[in-house]
Formats: structure tokens, sequence, C-alpha cells
């Protein structure tokens, strides 16, 4: 008994000795066709292997290259009340909400623009023409029964996926007792909890210069995401589009933006803010911003940096100015 | 036969826990590491880790993703210096050298990150 009192001691004493030094569980993987990174304080390896494989099923959910529930939708099917069904009701309400300037149902157009693609390219008019007119939030119905499309409508939840993503993964840490993590879905960042007591550094990419960042971001318990016009580019006739489509024209937003960030405490939220405050432009996305307790970081063309007024206490940057409330 | 309060048994089991914990604070220390690294990986999977702390020349490889990509080592950091795919925008990523930074070849799936050593515990955009 004795001896079994001694080792239990010494085990702890060890455990304990790993725990103060800082360790944490770090893993890579790859989903939604990008790399995922996850780091963990106070969980283990299986946590990570939970997490991806929870990222992966929502891959398959919301993907419409796949052959889950978005695809499901996209061919005349009905998306049953549950998780995507609640995700497309939180992307409809942003549609809503910034008066269609955020909307899923762009697939078309990206499709038209070749942005699924390795290849994008500058479609016809007459074929952005024909992308519009299956473009329309209106075309989701939202019924008792479950989610649905009519008038040809095809969604497209990629600008959620990510986030939702980070969130999915930080909720399967927590449920394991983590203290602490951190997870990267491409550029979608989730943080709970601490690292061993203190806030986890994020870093934003400069979309000037892009293994750069043009400012950090100290925070826990925080969904961080990006849009970012350098994403997925490319020239045709000496101009550059970018992948950021305005639904109101059928081309790339064009309003001096170069990138967007947005934290919040909802990851996929965090990601679908991003995107749409990225087509309203600065001034249209403040009282949206405002509405969902969401801070932000402008990136201009011209280089200067604007934040909202809540961003100010964890944030370093060279130069920025504040906005209004 | 008794060694003051403790038998020569318990000794040697306190022993035996104290190795292997300091064994598992090698292994988890491990994963954070201290040196600068830079993982080079093909859809999820490790193709090559570099210490970059112990390169003292500029040398290239090829990593065979979807597209073949270049990769630049040098002791300012690592980058992509040449990519097989169409859009090329995983070269406009420039070098990385901080913990944290990461690059990606989207259409090729390779990716280069930076572990270990100073700087941030992940990247947005």
């Amino acid at each position: 008994m004795k001896k079994i009192a001694l080792a239990v001691c010494a085990l702890c004493a060890a455990v304990i000795f790993s725990a103060c030094s800082g360790a944490y569980e770090s893993s890579v993987g790859y989903a939604m066709g990008v790399p995922v990174t996850q780091k963990l304080w106070g969980a283990g390896a299986d946590c990570a292997e939970e997490a991806l494989d929870a990222v992966l099923k929502l891959e398959d959910d919301i993907s419409y290259r796949k052959n889950g529930a978005v695809a499901l939708f996209n061919s005349g099917g009905v998306i049953p009340r549950g998780e995507i069904y609640d995700l497309i009701c939180e992307n409809y309400a942003l549609f809503i909400e910034t008066g269609g300037a955020y909307d899923i149902t762009i697939l078309p157009l990206v499709l038209a623009w070749g942005f699924d693609t390795d290849l994008p390219h500058l479609p016809e008019q007459s074929e952005i023409n024909s992308a519009l007119a299956l473009v329309g939030g209106g075309n989701i119905i939202l019924g008792e029964d479950g989610a649905y499309a009519v008038g040809g409508a095809k969604i497209d939840l990629s600008a959620a996926g990510k986030g939702a993503a980070c969130q999915k993964a930080c909720e399967i840490y927590a449920s394991h007792g983590a203290t602490g993590a951190v997870v990267t879905v491409g550029g979608s960042v989730g943080v709970m909890g601490t690292k061993n007591g203190a806030p986890f550094t994020i870093a934003v990419r400069d979309p000037f210069e892009l293994s750069q960042s043009v400012a950090l971001l100290t925070l826990t318990d925080s969904y961080i995401s990006t849009s970012g016009s350098y994403e997925k580019r490319f020239t045709a006739d000496g101009e550059e589009y970018h992948h950021l489509l305005d639904t109101s024209t059928g081309y790339p937003v064009k309003n001096g933006l170069v990138s967007v960030t947005v934290v919040c405490s909802d990851g996929a939220l965090s990601d679908m803010l991003s995107s749409a405050c990225f087509c309203l432009g600065i001034e249209s996305s403040l009282s949206v911003l405002k509405n969902h307790s969401a801070q932000a970081l402008f990136v201009r063309e011209d280089g200067k940096v604007f934040v909202t007024p809540g961003m100010v206490t964890y944030l370093e940057c060279d130069s920025y100015e504040v906005l209004p409330e | 036969m008794k060694t003051g309060l403790l038998k020569k048994a318990d000794l040697i089991i306190i022993a035996v826990c104290v190795i292997a914990g300091v064994m598992a604070f090698v292994l988890f220390s491990s994963s954070g590491g201290e040196g600068r690294q830079a993982v080079i990986e093909y859809r999820g999977a490790t193709v090559r880790v570099i210490d970059l702390d112990s390169v003292a020349g500029e040398y290239t490889f090829t990593v065979r993703g979807d597209f073949d990509v270049e990769i630049t080592v040098s002791p300012e950091g690592v980058r992509f210096s040449a990519s097989a795919c169409p859009d090329k925008l995983c070269v406009a990523f420039g070098t990385l050298s901080k913990r944290g930074q990461i690059a990606v070849c989207m259409p090729a799936g390779v990716s280069v990150r930076v572990r270990g050593g100073e700087g941030c515990d992940g990247m947005t955009g």
C-alpha cells in the first residue's frame, strides 16, 4: 500500500512538473482545403483527433463539393432542422441585416468566375448576368420541415465554414477539460482559455507583405477571421480581380479595402462578418458589428489601418485610427 | 532492509517515477520546442522538418504536391520560391521566420509553417 502511495505521489509530482513547464499537445491536419493546426493545454492527442474528425464531418456537411447537407440542398433537397439548418438561418439573418451585401446564394457567380477552381477567369458579361439571375437570399425557404431552395438557388457556406470549424473544435476541447487551446483552420482562428494563465497572441496577416503581420491581437476565448482581396486573385487584361464578389454588380468588390479581420465570441459569425464587412465597407459595417458585439480591423489600399474602439485594449499595431462607436 | 524511513524498494520506485517524470517533461516539451523549425506539409502530412536555427547557407528543394513547388531555405527563413500552380499566390507570401507564420499553396496542397522560438500562437488571414 505504501509503495502504491509513493508511486502515486511521485507520478503526481511528475505530472505537475510537466504542466508547470508550459507543455502542450500539438497536431496538424488538413480539412476544408487548408491546414488545421491545434495546440492544447491540459488535454491530449485523442482530443485533437476528435476535433479534427468533427471538422472533417462539418466539411462533408457544408461543402457544396461533397455529398452532405449543402450538396443535397443545391440539388433540390431539404435540409432538416438541426446544426446545418441553424447555420443557414444565421447566414440568412446576416443577408437580411446587410441588405443582401452578404449572400450565401452567391455560388452561381463564384462558379462563373471559376473561383472554385485553380484557374479563375474573367467571365463574359452574359455569364455574369445569367449567374446574377440565380442569386438572391430570398430564394432560401426556412420552413418548419427544413430549409430548401426555390428559383434554382444554390448556396455556398464557405464564408462561414472555417470559423464554424474553429468553434466546433473549441467546444470539443472544453468538453475534454482542456485549460487552453488555439486552433487555426486556414485563416480562421479560435482561442479558448489560456496557456497556463497567459492570453494567446494572434498575428493579423499584412496584406502587402504576406509573411508578416500588420497587427497582433492578445486575447482569450475568442474567434478571429479575416477576409482579404489577396487570398484568391488573378490578373486579366492588365486588371486584377479578387474572389470577394459584389452581388449587385457581379464583379469583385471595389471599396478601397484590402482586408477585414473580425473578432467575436461566435466562430461562424466571425467568418461571416469578415466577408460581410469587406463587402459593406467601413462605414456601413459599424452598425452590423455593434449589433453582434464584434470588433474589426480594416486595412485599406493606402495601407491605413482602422479599428473599432473595443479592439484597442488587446491590439498591438504600429499605426492605426480608431473608428467611432 | 531499511534505509531510514523508506525501504530500498521504495527508493527504487521513487527513482523510476522521477525518471519517468523527467522523460515525460522532455517528451511534452519537445512539442513546444525552443528552436525554430520549418515544417513542410502536403495535405496535413509532414514532408520535411528543417531546423531553421542551424541553416548556414541557402538551398532549394522541390515538393511534389498536386503541383510541384520549390521551397528555398536560408538563414533568413523559409519561402515558396517557385511553383507550378496556376496562381503563384504562394510565392507572394515571402519569407517566413517567426513562430506561427504560415504560407499555403492551396492548388498544390502544400503548406509551410514555422514552429518554436519567439512569435505568435496563430495567424489570421
